[in-house]
Order: structure tokens, then sequence, then C-alpha cells
């Protein structure tokens, strides 16, 4: 009944089917310029509609999330530039197959796997997200605090040059989050008796200053490289082509929700792994991979766009974040007073489904834009990066600023902006440090409380681990994911073909 | 997916040094919260996080030491002078919002930076500076309701025009 509720709210609102539309069509353009990429957007967003009614806000965000999903593909295809991370494997083939004039047969395959895809990742998450809250409920203190080490493990072991650089991020992420009063104690950590310190960092500020001023400055130094265009024909897919490829992208659909339901891994993971599953499963393509192979171009769209309705799963029902953007959209929650975790879905069942239809409504809405409006698309994209920079900067300033009208946050957008620059420049993502901005109160106040629940006693308290079901499981992900990094396994996968960190299954 | 990098980046090893230090002066600050007093104290969160800061940074370290040292490359450089130019105008453009108010300042901003980059004629410089930040008050001071950060400047000219 309230799942109807939940439903009706998008589907049958007028301003909530413009919101999501816009959201869309903005989110592709967002995904597919060279440059800006959903986080940043989302992230600025945030501090735009924070005043808005949470489902608005929400309509909006869900919309651009899933069409930056997509959009990252067109500019792959087109010019061989990957509009956003999840669009890295789509050029390895799609590109090529351009080259070879059928730029709008790749296009119009994209469009139609990426929304087989997303319907995939939603229906995921509508049967699977119940169950795994009810799951949840049962999740203690130490749990959590073993969830949160798990994510940020894994978004810093998948995404960084090496394991050392992924836990270096997570961690200063947990550590720039306890500045403040401590919720438990209200003393203060890191204040040096500055009044400003003592709120804390405003994770919203250090992620707008992370992804927005810092890729901007990263920009700058390729700021004049100019792309090729192609020309567009057919872009309505044949038929038989669909009929062909359809099993192929179930099962790149399935990997990508799997993938993007693990906390800390999303769309850019998924397409890679979909990619290679692709290529090890097709015998004889057409044209090789690399060169054209329209399997190349199917598996990893299906997969990436599955992933966004996976991202939500871990989401919703545990409270940490997919990847980076449901990072951002926990944020989101978190500022319209929502609590993400297995009681949203109890106490707030109606927030779930308005989700679940706003993500539905947005991968219909991809299939009308991603089929119309390319040729004024071509246009559009082109927009210099030497323009692109300076108005990044700018939108920055003033998503900073909005949140509290507080000036100092501008100041704390441009530190961050140089803190991000100088980590990404030396092989430091950025995206575990926003993890582990929002994740690392939670995990500090479950340690905490986990400890008294172990009366200061390291004994029981690791006993704990082992002697719970639902710890122990989670205790072996995690020490299974710690030794697969060990230096010794890392050498062995290389020369196997596969890196160690890129199985992601613990 | 991760790409082995074998060779060093410029300055890669003072980054790195100044990871470590970073991660020294954290833990001793983490320490400095409530010693060991407990082990439910405010500071033990901190000073677990920091000392995983110091362990891996020190293995960034190492990790760098090993490397044999990249060429000279002046597109590698982690501070080329676009990027000083970039950072001294981000500077100006922050500490100046209080005076100039949002709109005088990023339309400062906008067009240096335009003027600079971006290789057209100044009028067309002009012409999309105005646009953006006409598109940046009707989004979002009049469609989103934000209020965007004022300054002596324009209170002053808001006044003069009555």
């Amino acid at each position: 009944m309230e799942a109807w509720a939940g439903l009706a709210l998008v589907w049958l609102d007028p301003l909530m089917i413009l919101l999501v539309g816009a959201g869309t069509l903005a989110g592709i353009y967002v995904g597919a310029i060279p440059g800006l990429s959903v986080t940043m957007a989302t992230s600025i967003l945030i501090s735009f509609t924070f005043k808005w009614d949470v489902n608005e806000a929400l309509a909006l965000i869900v919309g651009v999330f899933m069409g930056g999903v997509y959009g990252g593909s067109r500019t792959a295809i087109l010019l061989n530039i990957p509009g956003a991370p999840s669009a890295v494997a789509t050029a390895l083939d799609g590109y090529p197959m351009a080259r070879r004039g059928q730029a709008g047969e790749a296009i119009g395959l994209t469009t139609l796997m990426s929304v087989f895809g997303g319907f995939v990742g939603i229906a995921a998450l509508a049967l699977f997200a119940p169950p795994i809250s009810g799951i949840a409920l049962m999740f203690v203190s130490r749990d959590y605090l073993l969830l949160g080490l798990i994510g940020i493990l894994l978004v810093g072991t998948l995404s960084g040059e090496s394991f050392a650089r992924g836990a270096f991020a997570g961690s200063l992420g947990v550590l720039i989050s306890m500045v403040g009063l401590d919720p438990m104690t209200a003393e203060g950590r890191f204040t040096y008796g500055s009044v400003s310190l003592m709120g804390g960092v405003p994770y919203i500020v250090a992620m707008i200053g992370l992804f927005g001023v810092g890729e901007a400055l990263v920009q700058l130094r390729d700021v004049d490289t100019v792309a090729l265009k192609q020309a567009i024909t057919r872009v309505v897919p044949r038929w038989s082509a669909i009929r062909r490829h359809f099993w192929l992208a179930m099962r790149a659909s399935g990997i990508g929700t799997v993938i993007g339901a693990l906390p800390g891994t999303g769309g850019d993971i998924a397409s890679l792994l979909a990619y290679d599953h692709a290529k090890r499963s097709t015998a004889s393509p057409e044209v090789p991979f690399g060169e054209g192979a329209i399997e190349g171009l199917v598996a990893p769209e299906a997969a990436n766009n599955a992933a966004v309705g996976g991202a939500f799963v871990p989401m919703l029902t545990l409270g940490v974040p997919g990847d980076a953007v449901t990072a951002v959209i926990i944020g989101a929650l978190f500022i319209h007073g929502l609590k993400p975790g297995p009681l949203l879905l109890i106490e707030t069942p109606q927030l779930f489904w308005f989700i679940v239809g706003a993500l539905t409504m947005a991968n219909g809405f991809l299939l009308l834009f991603g089929l119309t409006g390319i040729r004024v698309f071509t246009k559009l994209v082109e927009c210099p990066k030497a323009v692109l920079i300076p108005l990044i900067v700018v939108l920055s300033a003033v998503g900073s600023y909005a949140i509290q009208n507080n000036p100092v946050h501008v100041v704390w957008m441009l530190g961050f902006g140089v803190l991000g620059y100088f980590l990404k420049v030396y092989g430091i993502q950025v995206a575990p440090v926003v993890l582990g901005l929002i994740l690392g109160p939670m995990m500090d106040s479950n340690y905490r409380r986990a400890m008294l629940g172990a009366r200061h006693d390291i004994g029981t308290f690791f006993w704990h681990f082992v002697s719970h079901p639902i710890s122990l499981v989670l205790s072996v992900a995690l020490v299974l994911i710690l030794a697969s990094q060990l230096p010794w396994r890392r050498a062995r996968g290389a020369k196997g073909g596969t890196p160690g960190g890129t199985d992601p299954s613990p | 997916m991760p790409t082995p990098r074998p060779s060093r980046r410029p300055g890669e090893r003072l980054f790195a040094g100044s990871l470590v230090l970073l991660a020294g002066v954290a833990l001793w600050q983490s320490h400095a919260i409530a010693g060991f007093a407990k082990l439910s104290s405010p500071g033990v969160f901190p000073m677990l996080a920091s000392a995983v800061m110091l362990v891996s940074a020190l293995a960034i370290l190492t990790e760098v030491q090993a490397r044999v040292p990249g060429e000279r490359d002046p597109t590698t450089a982690p501070l080329p002078p676009r990027l000083l130019i970039m950072l001294a105008l981000l500077v100006a453009y922050v500490l100046l919002m209080p005076r100039l108010g949002f709109l005088a300042d990023s339309g400062l901003f906008l067009f240096a930076c335009l003027s600079w980059l971006w290789r057209r004629p100044w009028w067309a410089s002009l012409l999309v500076t105005l646009a953006s930040l006409a598109v940046v008050q009707l989004l979002f001071a009049e469609l989103f309701q934000v209020v965007l950060p004022s300054g002596a400047f324009d209170r002053w000219l808001r006044g003069a025009l009555g």
C-alpha cells in the first residue's frame, strides 16, 4: 500500500515529473561534458536544494544521477573522452565504432542497454532492499563499524594506485570528520579554541572543494585539448542486434547490480568488470574487442546503469553508501533530517518507494532524451575547458556559501580544492576521503558503543566480532579484503593477468 | 583499473614526506585529546585513524622511493605556472568576495580567467561573463532562492541606485 502511495507521489505529480525530467536531461549533459562529474554536480546541487521539500530535492538529484551515469558514454563514443569514470570501458569499443561511421548506432544501442540495465538495477532495489533492511535491523554497533570499514576499504583499494594510498585517503577523511565537538561527550576535538571549528567541517563544503575545485585545477593542465567530431547516422538500433545481445545485457546488468550494491564500489568498476566478462564470454565477436565490438559496448553500458539501482541498496538499508554519488546523496538525506539505515524503510516506507519511483521515471526519460537531440548535443558538449573551469569555480563558491551563508566556508572550499588537487596529482583518489568524512562519525560512535558493551576489555571486544554470526560474516569479509591486498597476493595476481585489487567479491 | 606507474612524478618524494609529517602531527594531536585514559574516550578513534594514516604514509614513501625518477617534463610538473596564476586568482577571488559581493567579484574573476585562458577577443570573454552571471543570478538567486554572498561594494551600489 505504502509502495503505491510512494510511487504515486512521483508518477502523478506534474512537478515531480518535471523535476525528474529536468534532472535527467541536466545529468546527461553533466555526465557528458568532460570536466563535469555527477559527483561534483550532486554535491553542488545539494547545497542549492536543501531548503526544498525533501521529495523535490530527491527527484532532481535522482534524475541527475541516472542521466549522468549514462551521459558519460556519449562523449566516450563521439570524442573518445569518457565524460565520466563509468564510461571508460565504453570508449574502448564505442569510439572505434564511431570511427567506422556507426556513431549513431552505437549511441542508440548504448541508450537502450543503459535503460535495460537501469531497470534491472531498480527491480533489484525494490525486491531486495526490504528483506536486507529486515536483516539489518539485527545489526549491532560493531557490525556498523565493520560495514564502515569495509566500505572505505573497498573504495580505497579499488579506485587508487595502491592500497596504501587508498588507506591513507580513507583515514584522512575519518580524521577530518572528527574535527568539532564530540557528539557523545561534547568535548572539543582539534578545535583549538576556534568557534568555527567547533561545528566541525561541513562535508558538503569538503566535497565541493575536493570534487569541484580540485577537479577544475587538475583540468587546467590540459585546457587546450581539442576533440575530433563524428558524423551521426542511424540512431534507433536494429531489432536483431537487441535480440542477439539480450543475454549478455542481462548478465552485465546482474554484475552491475551486485557491484553497485557492494558498499564502496560503483558504476566505474561495474562497467570494467562487465567489459571483462563480455570479452571472456564472447567466443567469436564480429569485430575484435578494442576495434569496435558491439559486445564491448553493450556490457559496460548495461552494467553501469544497473549499478545505480544497486548502489541505493546499501545506502537505504544500511546507511552505507554504495559509491561516491550515493555518499553525497546520503549527505542530502542527513541535511533533510532523515537517517538512512534499516529504520528508514520502516519509518518512512513511502520515501523508499518514492526513490524507486523516481529512479524508474528517470530511466524512462533516459530513453526519451537518449534517442533524441543528439545533433544539438554534440554542439553543446564542445564547451571549451577554458570557459568551463572558471564556471565550475564560481558554482562551487555559490554552493559552499549557500549551505550556511557562511563566508568562511568559501575559504574552506578553496583549501579542500588545493588539497584535492595535490592528492589527485600524486595518485590518491578523493572518493575515499569523502566516504571517510561521511562514515567517520558513525564509525566512531559505534566503535565506542561496542567498546562500552565489552566493558573496556579488549579481549571481550574482539571476541564479540567472531562470536556473533552477522559480525563473524562481516569480519571474515573484512579480513579477506585485507588479505587480497597483501603484497604477495598482488604480485601473484599481476602475473596472472588480474591484479588482486580488481576482484571486489569478498 | 590501477595502472602500474614505475617512474616517480616530480615532487612526489616531497609530497610523500609531507604526508608522513601530517600523519605524525595528527597522531600527536589525537593523543593530546584524551591520552590513553579509556578505550572509549573521544581520543581513541582519531588516534586509530591517524595511526593508519602514519603507517600508510610511510608505505607510500617507501613505494615512491622504490620508483625510478621520472624525466623532467614541464607537462607533468605539479606546480606549472598556469596553476600558480590560477591559485593567485582564486585567492583574490575568495578574499575579495566579502568586499565586492558575489556578482561583482565573480564577474571580475570570470572575465580575468576567460581573457587569460580562452583565446578569443575581449568582447567575447565579456559576453560570456555577463551571460554566466545572468544565468547564475536567475537560476540560483531567483529560482533556487539561494542567498548569494553580499559585500560592501554591492551594498553601496544598491544604496546609490536607491
